[in-house]
């Protein structure tokens, strides 16, 4: 490994570092205080169940109303989709001038999805952010395994998650969403890839400017390899940015004209349907949601203080934070078209829907 | 390259609304040094120096 490539490694686990100590963990202790019922302001509550700077009303007519839900659901994700940006552009800057981690990147199967979520799980972010950060690294190369395996074990492995779940609801609701989380990751991401046409998954964009980071650079000094590192970190950033800023304004939109369709309040009118009944409309709703890190535990306390039982919390906590309408439109073109992103979809509401299934009949062992 | 400095752009442009949203130091040490990498680049952008690409 030359000089660079430690330069550029270490600016990798930095970035990590400084996003999680200095954003994601302080962001995460608010939200499980939320969730906790011991929130100083739980009036200023909005339609995740966490503070928002736009109330979306009644009164509300439906633009009004998806652009106020646009704009809470975009701040939600601000400071994790800009870091996604950084960490995923420092990625990829490492994986454009070192060969080994590129090799890392390219494995398929089960090793490939397994590796991603291994490389997904410490981001400690949700679906949307992961997949912005899945899809810079592995823009140039890369197989659909991986980049599948870093956006579910972001999500599905978060571990403050698992534990803050574990704190609120039943464990047949946790032991559930582990289940069919680790079955997403090992069974039904290898299981899709294949699907994806030989040669469409790589390169997601083409520019000269990164063909250059490639190049071994002769490393003349200390200072100048860490000013060549830092410059093409920036490049990295830029020809990202210029390709997944607008498709997550997309994406968010999307996910905004779906929610308002769905507000909070429509789950007090289903609470009274069958119970399977129940499961599959939450877990159509909670599937085509792409909700930040965290708020499916939120959105599963709604339900939990509605008096919805552990099965359709389940399909919640699983299905929300999992591949949604967001990351449709963020993967779709690594994935060779809608197809592949689609029939991922229909798998996760099944799955939801297995999920909260399964937390019903396990609530009687607990 | 025109492309590429265009999407830092919009990336500070994005970190500037992320540091509206919430003033985190983690945030403001990378957009200091996002900011004087973009300088860097482009003063090479400028000079001459990406003409090839």
């Amino acid at each position: 490994m030359n000089k660079e490539n430690v330069i550029k490694l270490v600016m990798l686990l930095a970035f990590l570092a400084l996003f999680l100590q200095g954003s994601r963990f302080k962001a995460e202790a608010k939200k499980v205080v939320c969730v906790e019922g011991k929130c100083q302001k739980p009036h200023d509550h909005g339609e995740l169940n966490f503070h928002e700077r736009f109330h979306v009303t009644q009164a509300d007519i439906y633009p009004t109303a998806v652009l106020k839900s646009c704009a809470n659901f975009w701040e939600a994700n601000a400071t994790g989709m800009t870091f996604a940006v950084i960490i995923g552009a420092a990625a990829l800057s490492l994986a454009l001038s070192y060969k080994k981690f590129d090799v890392l990147l390219q494995l398929k199967g089960v090793k490939g999805a397994t590796i991603g979520s291994i490389i997904g799980m410490p981001l400690n972010m949700c679906a949307n952010c992961s997949a912005v950060t899945s899809m810079s690294l592995t823009s140039q190369t890369g197989s659909s395994e991986t980049s599948l395996g870093i956006i579910m074990g972001g999500v599905l492995l978060n571990f403050i998650g698992i534990v803050t779940m574990f704190g609120i609801f039943s464990p047949a609701v946790v032991i559930s969403r582990i289940v069919f989380s680790i079955l997403m990751i090992t069974v039904v991401v290898p299981f899709v890839s294949k699907m994806v046409a030989p040669g469409v998954e790589s390169p997601v964009m083409k520019t000269a400017l990164l063909d250059q980071i490639t190049c071994h650079f002769p490393e003349k000094s200390f200072p100048a390899t860490i000013l060549k590192s830092f410059e093409d970190w920036m490049i990295s950033v830029g020809s990202i940015a210029i390709k997944l800023i607008p498709l997550m304004l997309l994406g968010t939109l999307i996910t905004s004209l779906f929610r308002v369709i769905f507000p909070n309040s429509y789950f007090e009118h289903i609470e009274s349907y069958s119970p399977i009944l129940v499961i599959v409309i939450i877990s159509f709703i909670a599937t085509l949601l792409s909700v930040p890190v965290l708020f499916e535990i939120l959105l599963g306390t709604v339900l939990l203080h509605l008096g919805f039982s552990n099965g359709p919390i389940a399909s919640m906590v699983f299905a929300a934070p999992a591949f949604g309408l967001f990351t449709v439109v963020l993967t779709r073109k690594k994935l060779g078209g809608l197809k592949v992103p689609v029939i991922l979809l229909v798998i996760t509401f099944l799955f939801a829907v297995g999920a909260g299934l399964l937390a019903d009949f396990l609530t009687k062992f607990f | 390259m025109t492309k590429t400095i265009l999407g830092i752009i919009l990336f500070l442009v994005q970190i500037g609304l992320a540091l509206f949203y919430n003033q985190t130091v983690d945030l403001i040490y990378i957009a200091v040094f996002a900011v004087l990498t973009f300088v860097y680049i482009l003063y090479k952008y400028f000079t001459g120096k990406y003409k090839a690409v």
